[in-house]
C-alpha cells in the first residue's frame, strides 16, 4: 500500500497499456494547472524542507469527518471552491512624524470611520495623545466617538491579540463625522518617526475587489486580475491604480501594468531570486482612487497567490490495480529530487448515475530527479461502505512539492475508470 | 451457579476498570503565541480540571505547549504539537482522543489532518482521534492581522511589511488563508473533507457592558478590549474572528448563545475559559 518504485518510462508505458482499456484522463479544464515542460534551470531552486524520508499514505472517506451525532446541524457547502479575491473599504497611509504635525489628509468616503495611528515598529516609546489630536473634516472640528470604544491604546489592542505595535492609537468617528477631506495632526512626536495611518471604512458602501482565477501559477505563465471599485449598484471609473507584485520576503518588486479599465496583468508570472522554501507567499498589492460625487475613494488591496518554478508533472501514464480496491501507479517526472506529495478524490456513481464522493486520499515519497511514479490507494471497504460504483472518477487531482511548498499540478477532473 | 458467580465477578471487574481500558483521552490545543505554560496562562486551571473530569480517567490529558508563532508547517508549531500528541497517545495507549483548539490552534491541528503524509507521525495521531472541538479557529483568517500587516509600498521601504510581525500573524491574514484553505488545507467549502471531524464552537458577539454580568467573566478588561476590535469585525464577531472564520472550515457544532448558560456569548477570550457552562458542555462531550 505504502510501496513507491522508481520505474523507467518503458516499464511505465507498460503498465498504462494493460490498464488502458479501464482509465483514461478527462478533458482538462481551463483552470487546471499543468506544465508544458519543466524547468532546466534547477541550480536556483530553494532547498527541500522535507524532514520525513520514509514514503506515506492515508485514505479515508470522505463522509467521515460529519459523523458526530445529534447535535450537528450544518456541514460545509460543497459548491466549488472559488477562486481568490480579496476586498477592502480602507487605506493605509505612511507618514514621518514631521509630516503628522503639518497635518495629514485622509479622503472620507463614509461617516464612523475608524483611524488607527501606529509607529511602525515597537519600542519607540511614542506619546501618541489623545488630547494632542486635532481633526476636521472639510475645515469643521471632528471628534472621536464617545462611549466603550472611545481611543484604544496599542496595549489595549495587543491584550486581545491584535498585534499592533505598543505605541499606537485608535478610535472611531463620532456622529458628527461624514464624507470629506479629514486632515489629522498630532504634534510632538519625532520628526523622523516612520508611522503608519490606517481608514477604515465599515459604514461606506464603496468597497474595491480585486480577484485572480487561481491561486497557484507556473512562473513565466500570464497573470491577469480583475479590479472592481464600486457599490452594489454601480462601478465606479478609477481616478489612480497603482500595483505591484511582492516577493515572499518583500525584497523584489514588479509592477503591474493597467491594459483595460479593470484589468492588472503581467505577461510572464516571475520567480523571486531570494525564495526559500516555505517562507511564504507572493502578494499583489493594489491601490486605487475613484470620485464619485465630488467625494474620493481611496482603497488599499492584497492579495495572496504563489509562484512556483515548473520542477515536477504528472507523465500521463496510470497503473491500475483492481483486485483489492482502486489502486493507480501515477507516472511522475520531477527536475529536481525532493518529497513529492499526490493528493485526490475517488468519485463513484450512485444509482442516480451521478459523481458522488467516496473517498479522499493522499500519498507522498522522496522522489529522485527523473522518472517515478507515486501510488494511491483506495481500500475495497471504504468503496464498498459507501455504496457507491463504477464508473469511477479521480477527481482535485494535485501534484504537490512538499518540501518547497508548491504546487506543481491540479486537475479538477482527471481520471475516469471504466471498471 | 458458577456462571452466575463468573457474571458477577466480571460485572465488578468492568466497572471497576474498565475506565481503564477505555482509553479515551483528551489534549488542550493552545493559539497563536509561544506557550511553556498553557496550563495556567493559556486555559487556566479551572477550565482544564473542570473538562478533564469527564474523561473515564481523568488523569490522560495533555495541555500542549508549542511555539505556534511561526507558520503552522513549521516543526515548531506542527512538528511539536504532533510531537507532544504522538507521545500522550503512543505513552498512553489512547485510541479515543477528543482534540480540544483554541484560535490559531485550530489551524495547526487542521495542517496535520489535510497532509497526513507530511510526517509518519501524524497518521497515527489523525487513527486515534475521535474529532477536533475547534473552539473560535481562525480557518478563514482575520481582518486584524490584515489591519495590522499592509502598508503603502510607494511610500514606506518594503522591509517592514516583514519587521514586526511574526509568521503566524502573515499567516492569519485572510488573502494568506485563502490561499492555504484552496491548496494546503482541507475542510473549507469545495475543498475535499477532512479525515476526522473537525466541529467549530462559535463565539457570536462581546458581552462588554459594565452593568453586564457575562461580561465579567474571564476579565472585564479584557473584554472591553475585544469591544474595540469589533470596530474592524463584522457585526456577527467574538471580538477578534468573524463568525464566518469560526465557521469557515469543519462543521458547527454550535453558536455560543444556542447551549451556553442563558444563553450567553462567548468573547474570544472567554472561549478558552470556564465561562457560561462551556467547561461542563466540552466535559460532557467526553
Amino acid at each position: 500500500m505504502k510501496l513507491i518504485k522508481t520505474l523507467t518510462a518503458s516499464s511505465l508505458l507498460a503498465i498504462t497499456t494493460l490498464a488502458s482499456a479501464q482509465v483514461t484522463w478527462l478533458p482538462t479544464d481551463s483552470n487546471d494547472l499543468r506544465s508544458q515542460a519543466l524547468t532546466e534551470n534547477t541550480r536556483s531552486l530553494p532547498a527541500s524542507l522535507h524532514q520525513e524520508q520514509a514514503p506515506v499514505s492515508l485514505a479515508w472517506s470522505a463522509n467521515q469527518a460529519s459523523q458526530r451525532g445529534l447535535y450537528a446541524y450544518r456541514s460545509n457547502s460543497s459548491a466549488p471552491a472559488p477562486g481568490p479575491s480579496a476586498s477592502s473599504q480602507g487605506y493605509w497611509v505612511d507618514v514621518s512624524g514631521a509630516e503628522l504635525a503639518q497635518g495629514v489628509d485622509l479622503p472620507l468616503s463614509a461617516p464612523g470611520a475608524v483611524i488607527r495611528i501606529s509607529a511602525l515598529e515597537n519600542g519607540t516609546e511614542l506619546q501618541l495623545d489623545p488630547q494632542t489630536l486635532v481633526m476636521t473634516i472639510d475645515g469643521r472640528p471632528v471628534s472621536a466617538s464617545s462611549g466603550l470604544q472611545e481611543f484604544a491604546t496599542g496595549a489595549r489592542m495587543r491584550s486581545q491579540g491584535m498585534p499592533v505595535p505598543s505605541d499606537s492609537l485608535a478610535f472611531q468617528l463620532g456622529r458628527g463625522s461624514s464624507a470629506g477631506l479629514m486632515r489629522i495632526q498630532h504634534a510632538g512626536l519625532p520628526s523622523d518617526q516612520n508611522l503608519v495611518i490606517h481608514v477604515h471604512e465599515p459604514n461606506s458602501e464603496w468597497v474595491a475587489e480585486l480577484t485572480l482565477p487561481r491561486a497557484n501559477l507556473l512562473s513565466g505563465e500570464a497573470l491577469a486580475f480583475d479590479l472592481q471599485i464600486g457599490d452594489a449598484r454601480q462601478s465606479l471609473q478609477t481616478r489612480s491604480v497603482q500595483a505591484v507584485l511582492i516577493s515572499p520576503d518583500a525584497s523584489e518588486t514588479w509592477s503591474l501594468n493597467q491594459p483595460r479599465q479593470g484589468q492588472l496583468a503581467l505577461n510572464e508570472a516571475p520567480m523571486a531570486s531570494r525564495a526559500a522554501a516555505g517562507s511564504g507567499l507572493y502578494e499583489a498589492r493594489v491601490y486605487v482612487e475613484a470620485e464619485v460625487n465630488g467625494i474620493t475613494v481611496r482603497r488599499d488591496l492584497s492579495l495572496a497567490l504563489n509562484i512556483a518554478p515548473a520542477i515536477a508533472r504528472f507523465t500521463g501514464q496510470v497503473g491500475l490495480e483492481r483486485s483489492a480496491g482502486v489502486v493507480m501507479d501515477l507516472g511522475v517526472e520531477t527536475a529536481a529530487a525532493g518529497r513529492y506529495q499526490v493528493n485526490a478524490q475517488l468519485m463513484g456513481t450512485n444509482k442516480e448515475g451521478q459523481m458522488q464522493a467516496i473517498a479522499v486520499v493522499q500519498s507522498a515519497a522522496v522522489l529522485d530527479a527523473g522518472f517515478g511514479t507515486i501510488e494511491l490507494a483506495i481500500d475495497e471497504n471504504l468503496i464498498n461502505s459507501s455504496g457507491l460504483s463504477a464508473p469511477f472518477e479521480v477527481h482535485d487531482l494535485m501534484l504537490l512539492d512538499q518540501g518547497r511548498m508548491t504546487l506543481q499540478e491540479h486537475r479538477a477532473k482527471a481520471l475516469r475508470i471504466a471498471r | 451457579m458458577l456462571r452466575l458467580v463468573r457474571a458477577v465477578v466480571l460485572l465488578v471487574f468492568l466497572s471497576t476498570f474498565g475506565s481503564v481500558w477505555a482509553s479515551t483521552g483528551v489534549a488542550f490545543v493552545h493559539g497563536t503565541g509561544k506557550a511553556t505554560d498553557a496550563f495556567n496562562d493559556y486555559w487556566t486551571a479551572d477550565m482544564v480540571n473542570s473538562v478533564r473530569q469527564g474523561l473515564p480517567n481523568s488523569s490522560n490529558y495533555v495541555v500542549i505547549n508549542c511555539d505556534f508563532e511561526q507558520y503552522m508547517w513549521d516543526s515548531r508549531a506542527s512538528g511539536c504539537l504532533a510531537g507532544q500528541l504522538y507521545n500522550f497517545i503512543t505513552s498512553r495507549g489512547i485510541t479515543d482522543l477528543v482534540i480540544l483548539t483554541h484560535s490559531n490552534g485550530g489551524n495547526v491541528m487542521r495542517w496535520i489532518m489535510s497532509n497526513p503524509t507530511w510526517d509518519s507521525r501524524y497518521p497515527t495521531i489523525i487513527q486515534a482521534t475521535r474529532w477536533v472541538n475547534a473552539l473560535a479557529p481562525s480557518s478563514l483568517g482575520t481582518p486584524l492581522a490584515d489591519a495590522v500587516m499592509a502598508g503603502n509600498v510607494f511610500e514606506a521601504s518594503l522591509g517592514w511589511l516583514l519587521g514586526y510581525q511574526n509568521d503566524a500573524v502573515r499567516m492569519q491574514q485572510t488573502s494568506w488563508m485563502q490561499y492555504y484553505n484552496s491548496t494546503w488545507l482541507l475542510g473549507t467549502a469545495g475543498r475535499p473533507s477532512l479525515p476526522k471531524g473537525f466541529w467549530n464552537v462559535v463565539g457570536s458577539d462581546v458581552p462588554a457592558a459594565i452593568w453586564n454580568g457575562a461580561a465579567y467573566c474571564g476579565g472585564y478588561q479584557f473584554q472591553v478590549g475585544l469591544a474595540v476590535t469589533k470596530l474592524w469585525l463584522d457585526s456577527c464577531s467574538d471580538g477578534f474572528l468573524n463568525c464566518s472564520s469560526q465557521q469557515g472550515a469543519g462543521s458547527t457544532w454550535f453558536i455560543d448563545e444556542q447551549r451556553t448558560e442563558r444563553g450567553r456569548n462567548l468573547s474570544h477570550h472567554q472561549s478558552r475559559r470556564d465561562c457560561h457552562g462551556l467547561d461542563v458542555i466540552l466535559r460532557n462531550d467526553l
